[in-house]
């Protein structure tokens, strides 16, 4: 990997600030290098995702590579976002991680049904958490190989 | 000796044929010389043959006297003749002549033709007296046979007419004269539709005529109705016209009628009843009694009364429903002047109460005049009976004065027990379904109330396993991340008490988690099919892999172990919990030692998970399968109280159960017990 190429930006859509510092902290004690992004809700995910607002400014707010999503959010679930991104002739290929507390098999088998790319259930202990960061940097931006987001691949 | 009259005018030729006659031994009975004279002198002398002169002088020739002779007496004639021409020849043919002689003759040809003559005579004579007496004895047997059949016409019962071809009445016998009221012999030769015109184009006429017509005997009944009777005829064509037997059949189609009425009335009953016993409506019931009374069997109005605690009598039914009779009368079953009509009393004794004349009953009085009004000549009123009490009445009305004769009240007694039977059948089964309606609603209500506590029990889970996390995760993560950052900083009693944080915050974890999964075993949809056990306890042992090598366990599965019906996740928990324990549960610095095996039970299998472990006491054996006890402070065995509770749980959803045997210090062996499975080889 190139150093001159901008490392690929992950968005975090995380609402409970205690957790955005947790895995701030993990993220950071594993030392990985791509920007993160985090937004609180589900509105401001979509504004994010589409380029709305502040957001159209993708110098700042690039298109992320990977995106991390809780499912408890206010006004807009989680599953909402998933589903509006699936929806998206420009994002439904972006790989979409849950990073949820919920291990209710419904949330679990609606998550896979609207397609989500992996289900992680936040883990209590921030030991556990590292090893999950340290993991997701692993496979998602090292290993996974990503598809292009633009329409039927052109670009 | 013959003798023989001489006919002859000249009195020398009859002189000559008298000799020529004697000499030829023949008797002369006299000599005549006119016709009128030979006719007088044959008839009183009666000689045995004429000899005839054709040419007679006087009124009559000889031909003519021969005529008078043969018409009066039965005398041969020879014709003496001298000549004569054939206007003669052809007359004196027609008096039939015995012979001709030529005058004058031979005395030879006169004997000859004398002789001839006689004894033609006499063979002609013979031979008409054989054949009189033929004819006579054939007349007098057909006179026999005329008269026994007239006999047998006569005195047959049935009514017997012969008509010929020009439908005459050729023969009629007294029976038929007195069907007729007509004397046989004034009908003899009259023609049959002039006479009864009124039979013209009825089925008889018809029949008659296609018998005449076809030449083929025709049996017919059939209804007259100008006489208001039914007859039976039997139709005979010959050639000569036709022979018809007849009786009267009315009785019998009268008391076939009657008969096929009353079968008619038992098929509406049979129906009727089959239709009561059927239905399971009550005013349905009720209508089809009254109804069936009033279409099939032939009362004017049927109603039916119930009973009513007050004394009245309540209108439940009515047929034709338009009438308005049984809502304006009044009747009650007490000892009131309403209770005393037959359906009051019908109601009180409990059995049928009739009338013949409602005219003449006085206890009709209350409702007489309305009942004439109507038309009611008599009534009846059938208690309606259950478990030996009158519950109500079936009344009925007819025009007719005696309707009710013994048969009808037999019948109608009949179908009133039917319809009390009916009637009480759908009241218990209104009753039952009643009854099942309101089981009904309320084990809708208990679901509906259960799925909404389940609602709600799935909605708190979801937040236990959300909300109560969160803040758990926070804890925990600041506590460490204080730890790291500046643990340095903390004298050791401040970096035990983070210690402490985090190690509460992971068991408050452990135990929402273990929560989480006996909520979720609770409310899961367990699907019950065949399931290894081995496969159960290898992926159960699996899970444990760190506990085990951690201890050091030594584990001893049986090399086979049967399929049972169960649901492997759950399955699979329950065994993780029973091993988990064997292993968690040993005196300190013991190494776990457990075994595992089956054993078959009647339709059962039970395994058995035996472990060196600390025993449990029995006193407390019943309490440790219930959520949250625990026998050891955590200190000792770490754990959450709920893996037992979910053994349990997880065993009773498979339709199974869970227990154990042990003692203190004697080890446990748990055991799950459930259904074998039906693909099981039988050991």
């Amino acid at each position: 990997m190139s150093t001159n190429v901008p490392l690929q930006t992950i968005l975090l859509v995380e609402d409970d600030t205690n957790d955005v510092m947790l895995f701030r902290r993990a993220y950071l004690k594993c030392k990985l290098a791509n920007p993160l992004q985090v937004v609180g809700d589900g509105d401001t995910a979509e504004d994010y995702l589409s380029g709305r607002g502040k957001y159209a400014d993708r110098e700042a707010y690039p298109l992320p590579a990977l995106v991390l999503l809780d499912f408890k959010l206010p006004r807009k679930s989680g599953l909402e976002v998933l589903a509006w991104l699936r929806a998206q002739a420009g994002l439904k290929r972006l790989p979409v991680v849950a990073l949820t507390s919920s291990r209710e098999r419904s949330d679990v088998n609606r998550a896979y049904d609207l397609g989500i790319n992996s289900y992680l259930v936040k883990p209590v202990a921030f030991d556990n958490l590292m090893q999950l960061v340290k993991a997701l940097g692993l496979y998602w931006i090292v290993l996974n190989e990503n598809p292009d987001l633009m329409q039927e691949g052109r670009a | 000796m013959a003798s023989i009259l001489i006919v002859e005018d000249d009195p020398l030729v009859a002189e000559s044929i008298k000799l020529q006659l004697v000499d030829c031994g023949y008797q002369v009975a006299a000599l005549v010389r006119s016709g009128e004279e030979a006719a007088e002198q044959a008839q009183a002398l009666c000689p045995d043959l004429v000899l005839m002169d054709i040419m007679l002088a006087g009124k009559m020739d000889g031909i003519e006297t021969a005529q008078k002779i043969r018409v009066s007496c039965d005398i041969p004639v020879i014709y003496l003749t001298a000549y004569a021409d054939d206007e003669f020849f052809r007359r004196a043919q027609v008096t039939e002549p015995y012979a001709y002689l030529l005058k004058p003759g031979t005395p030879r040809e006169i004997q000859l033709a004398i002789e001839i003559a006689l004894y033609r005579h006499n063979a002609e004579r013979a031979a008409r007296t054989v054949l009189e007496k033929a004819v006579t004895e054939r007349t007098t047997e057909l006179e026999q046979a005329r008269r026994r059949i007239a006999s047998i016409l006569e005195s047959i019962s049935d009514a017997f007419v012969s008509l010929d071809t020009d439908w005459r009445y050729t023969y009629v016998n007294a029976k038929a004269g007195e069907l007729f009221g007509r004397k046989p012999e004034d009908l003899i030769g009259k023609h049959i539709w002039t006479e009864f015109p009124e039979g013209v184009g009825q089925p008889f006429y018809h029949a008659y005529h296609k018998a005449m017509a076809e030449q083929a005997s025709i049996n017919l009944e059939a209804y007259y109705p100008p006489w208001v009777r039914w007859f039976e005829n039997r139709i005979h064509p010959s050639k000569d016209g036709l022979s018809i037997f007849f009786h009267d059949i009315t009785e019998r189609k009268q008391s076939e009628e009657l008969i096929q009425r009353q079968l008619d009335m038992l098929h509406a009953l049979y129906a009727g009843a089959h239709k009561l016993t059927e239905s399971m409506d009550y005013s349905a019931i009720a209508q089809s009694v009254t109804h069936l009374c009033v279409k099939a069997l032939g009362v004017q109005l049927a109603w039916l009364g119930r009973a009513d605690a007050d004394g009245s009598v309540s209108l439940l039914a009515q047929c034709p429903e338009e009438n308005t009779y049984p809502r304006r009368i009044s009747v009650r079953w007490d000892e009131s002047s309403q209770g005393q009509g037959a359906t009051g009393r019908a109601i009180r004794q409990g059995v049928p109460v009739f009338n013949t004349e409602i005219s003449a009953d006085t206890n009709f009085s209350p409702w007489r005049d309305m009942a004439l009004q109507e038309g009611f000549h008599s009534s009846a009123a059938f208690p309606l009976i259950s478990r030996g009490k009158a519950f109500g009445a079936l009344n009925l009305y007819s025009p007719v004065p005696g309707f009710f004769t013994p048969e009808r009240i037999a019948l109608f007694q009949a179908l009133a027990h039917q319809a009390a039977a009916a009637l009480v059948n759908t009241a218990l089964y209104d009753e039952i379904r009643a009854h099942v309606t309101e089981l009904e609603k309320r084990v809708a209500e208990r679901t509906a109330d259960l799925e909404a506590t389940n609602r709600e029990l799935e909605s708190f889970s979801y937040s236990v396993s959300h909300d109560l996390r969160a803040p758990l995760r926070t804890m925990q993560g600041f506590a460490q991340a204080l730890e790291e950052d500046y643990g340095a900083k903390l004298a050791s009693t401040g970096r035990e008490h983070v210690q402490r944080i985090v190690a509460a915050a992971q068991r408050m974890d452990i135990l929402i988690q273990d929560l989480l999964a006996y909520s979720q075993l609770s409310r899961a949809e367990v699907r019950l099919k065949p399931v290894g056990l081995a496969a159960a306890v290898k992926e159960a042992l699996a899970q444990l892999d760190g506990e085990v090598r951690e201890t050091g366990a030594q584990i001893v599965v049986a090399p086979s172990l049967p399929e049972v019906m169960g649901h492997l996740p759950t399955l699979t928990q329950v065994i993780g919990n029973l091993l988990g324990n064997a292993i968690k549960f040993v005196p300190p610095g013991a190494t776990p030692s457990v075994s595992v095996w089956a054993e078959e039970r009647g339709g059962r299998v039970r395994l058995w998970i035996e472990d060196n472990g600390i025993g449990i006491s029995p006193a407390h054996q019943a309490r440790i399968f219930r959520v949250f006890e625990r026998l050891h402070g955590v200190e000792t065995y770490p754990g959450t109280g709920i893996g037992l509770a979910i053994v349990h749980k997880g065993a009773e959803r498979m339709g199974g159960e869970a227990g154990v045997e042990s003692g203190i210090g004697k080890g446990s062996r748990f055991w799950v017990e459930l259904d074998k499975s039906p693909r099981a080889k039988n050991p």
